[in-house]
């Protein structure tokens, strides 16, 4: 299937399935996408993770380098998320105007990542106003079928969580509470079509769909960051619902991750 | 079943076919004395050619094929489609069954919309064209489009249409077949999904001397658990 | 075999072994029209081909043939020192090299206004990384559908004072030439032909040797996985059936 450009018929049958509950890869509107992960497939990372959320695949990688500090945070470390839409992942991509926003997923998921406090950017810190560390995580979605801020968060999550336990190694002796994952926070993205809401919306929903929303929930149920997208309108009930489904799935994903 | 021994004719590109004097034909070209595939495909041998009838590639316009495209745009005097190909076709306001005045265009068919149309003309460049007024051929409504892999035509076709007969039985689904690889499909959305398992059946095992036979255990398996 | 391949050099056992490890995987990027991702070493580059498709920008269109255009990229995380993401100039020079060969490979002039989009993503470079890329790109073109007159392949091999080895050390050091090559299949025709140091008239004959040795080698690797996937794609419905 082609996202993008999809047709009126394909995008009408889409809409009717919906209205019976199903979706075009048979799923109910509640379900995620298988997801897999496998760590180490990049031997000149400080870690690494190729991960799979129904089709869409990125390999991601951390890498640590010294730096200077932003002037006006003179004793904070640095963590750069960069996502990169490379072109191979989309027949759209290379077209350039229907492509997703690298910027905002990348700065949408900084934010998930800092709202649940799991990197000590103080902790990052060598010699104030001198140098820092800056912790690099760089996602490469090499196909693409929708949600890449889930794929991508999840990818930052499970790099930060591979050095967890040897930040000496990576940081230098003492360094061992920088990186604190015990918030386990976990994204979930959420697409609105009609009255309808969608979990992990695939390439083809996104073209349909309008708003999105993207929830970070931690291990105590307890949600971090809120991020709309994506015009359209969300109404309180929505909201409701979002949260909701996004608690169940958040829970799923945990438990495969950690 | 083994399928292995049904792929000993799959060639890939670099592989020399044939024997000597044998004519190079469709997928191959001539290298020195050697007849070469150039494309992966199955060889067919008819008479004294080679060729190679490809698995894999794009859909390229035949004059007389009859296809279905979307509209990606419109002027005011024509429509261009998309053909799941690398060149689109050009449809003008006069070759449509409906009286379109100058303008009226996206009244009639707009961008998204589906049709069955027939290619008239494609020049040596891939210019093509198509018109929408003939027997058979009219604007799609409801169902849905799928795209297969267009070298597996013939392969759904069937030899006199027996396996789209097959499809089409089995389900009680109207389908229709294009010749660039875009199907429309409609009927009961049970039915539909039966109708994307056979067609991803066929295209896996397209080397399969059984495939009818094939096909006919799936529909068997599937009314068994319906 | 098509052509006599020219070489009279054998391949040692510890060459054979180092080639072996070259991994394969054809298809990984569903949304592309043919991929393919190979490993060997301390390389690892993804290729994936759209096309032939309608060319962007439209004012770079060729209304006599289908243009090919090549996009190398290494991932920041692909050598030890992080790399800036975005083009270099040395991947804009890679672009070209193995666009230039693979033009060779391919019959443009049968896809007027068209182009043929071949893009590589490199997640761990090392030496050879060009040659792998190369055979990468083949593989991909043949997942497409895209007619070829041959599969690329290629080798590599460091000279020094101990003479020609395909199996590459992990960094170069000054002593050491690295000879790049990518080839038309087993033949003796080269596509591709980097030097990087320097070559006496002596070691380049005996080292071509030596490389197309090794590509022949490759070549054989290439059909047989092409000729496995495609087989295994036919019956994996097998096992889910019984």
């Amino acid at each position: 299937m082609n996202g993008g450009e999809i047709s009126s018929l394909n995008r009408s049958f889409l809409l009717g399935l919906l209205d019976d509950g199903r979706r075009s890869d048979g799923r109910t509107l509640e379900e995620s996408r298988p997801l897999t992960m496998s760590t180490n497939v990049v031997s000149t990372a400080e870690a690494s993770v190729e991960i799979n959320l129904g089709n869409t695949l990125a390999i991601a990688g951390l890498k640590v380098s010294k730096g200077a500090p932003y002037p006006d945070r003179p004793s904070e470390g640095v963590l750069n998320v960069n996502i990169e839409l490379c072109p191979m992942a989309s027949p759209d991509f290379e077209l350039g105007p229907l492509k997703p926003d690298a910027i905002e997923l990348s700065r949408t998921i900084e934010r998930g990542l800092h709202d649940a406090n799991v990197i000590d950017l103080n902790g990052l810190c060598i010699e104030e106003g001198e140098m820092v560390w800056v912790v690099y995580i760089d996602i490469y979605a090499l196909n693409f079928d929708g949600n890449l801020q889930d794929a991508g968060f999840l990818a930052c999550l499970k790099l930060l969580s591979e050095i967890e336990g040897r930040q000496d190694e990576v940081f230098g002796e003492g360094s061992s509470n920088i990186i604190d994952l015990s918030a386990r926070p976990i994204s979930v993205t959420m697409l609105k079509i009609d009255e309808h809401i969608l979990m992990d919306p695939s390439d083809e929903e996104e073209s349909t769909g309008s708003a999105r929303m993207t929830v970070t929930v931690d291990s105590e149920d307890n949600v971090r960051t809120v991020h709309k997208s994506k015009g359209g309108q969300f109404d309180g009930d929505d909201v409701i619902r979002c949260v909701r489904m996004a608690k169940v799935v958040a829970q799923q994903r945990r438990d495969q991750m950690f | 079943m083994n399928g292995s021994e049904d792929v000993t004719d799959l060639v890939v590109p670099g592989d020399t076919l044939g024997e000597e004097g044998m004519v190079p034909g469709y997928g191959t070209i001539k290298r020195g004395d050697d007849i070469i595939s150039t494309r992966i495909g199955l060889v067919s041998v008819r008479g004294n050619t080679v060729n190679v009838i490809p698995i894999r590639g794009k859909y390229l316009p035949r004059r007389d094929d009859l296809v279905i495209g979307t509209v990606r745009e419109y002027s005011n005097t024509n429509w261009s489609f998309d053909l799941n190909s690398p060149y689109t076709a050009f449809l003008h306001f006069k070759d449509v069954p409906w009286d379109v005045d100058f303008g009226e265009t996206g009244e009639y068919l707009s961008v998204g919309d589906a049709a069955i149309l027939r290619i008239t003309d494609v020049d040596v460049r891939y210019r093509t064209t198509v018109v929408l007024n003939g027997p058979g051929l009219k604007k799609l409504n409801g169902g849905r489009l799928v795209k297969i892999n267009p070298t597996m035509v013939p392969l759904v076709i069937g030899k006199n249409g027996s396996m789209i007969s097959v499809l089409k039985g089995a389900t009680s689904c109207r389908i229709f077949i294009g010749q660039n690889g875009v199907l429309w499909v409609d009927g009961e959305p049970e039915d539909v999904d039966l109708v994307l398992g056979a067609l991803d059946l066929i295209e896996r095992r397209c080397y399969s001397k059984q495939l009818n036979k094939e096909i006919e255990l799936y529909f068997a398996d599937a009314r068994m658990f319906h | 075999m098509a052509q006599d391949p020219h070489s009279s050099y054998e391949l040692t056992d510890s060459d054979t072994r180092w080639i072996e490890q070259m991994e394969m995987k054809i298809g990984r990027i569903g949304r592309a029209d043919g991929s393919c991702q190979v490993k060997l070493g301390g390389n690892n580059v993804i290729c994936a081909v759209y096309g032939p498709r309608e060319v962007y920008p439209r004012h770079l269109q060729d209304s006599l043939k289908a243009i090919v255009q090549c996009k190398y990229n290494l991932a920041p995380f692909s050598s030890q020192e992080r790399k800036r993401p975005g083009p270099d100039r040395r991947s804009t020079e890679i672009s070209r090299i193995l666009g230039e060969a693979l033009e060779e490979v391919m019959f443009v002039q049968r896809y007027p206004k068209t182009s043929i989009d071949i893009y590589f993503e490199v997640m761990e470079a090392s030496i050879g990384i060009r040659w792998l890329s190369l055979v990468a790109a083949s593989m991909a073109l043949v997942d497409a559908g895209i007619p070829i007159k041959e599969l690329a392949s290629g080798c590599s091999v460091v000279v020094d004072g101990s003479g020609p080895s395909i199996e590459p050390p992990s960094e170069l050091s000054p002593e050491q030439t690295l000879v790049e090559v990518g080839t038309l299949g087993d033949s003796d025709k080269f596509i591709m032909f980097q030097v990087d140091g320097g070559l006496s008239q002596d070691d380049m004959s005996q080292t071509m040797d030596v490389a197309q040795a090794g590509s022949k080698m490759v070549y054989d690797m290439q059909k047989e996985m092409i000729r496995g996937h495609f087989a295994q794609l036919s019956e994996s419905d097998e096992e889910v059936g019984q």
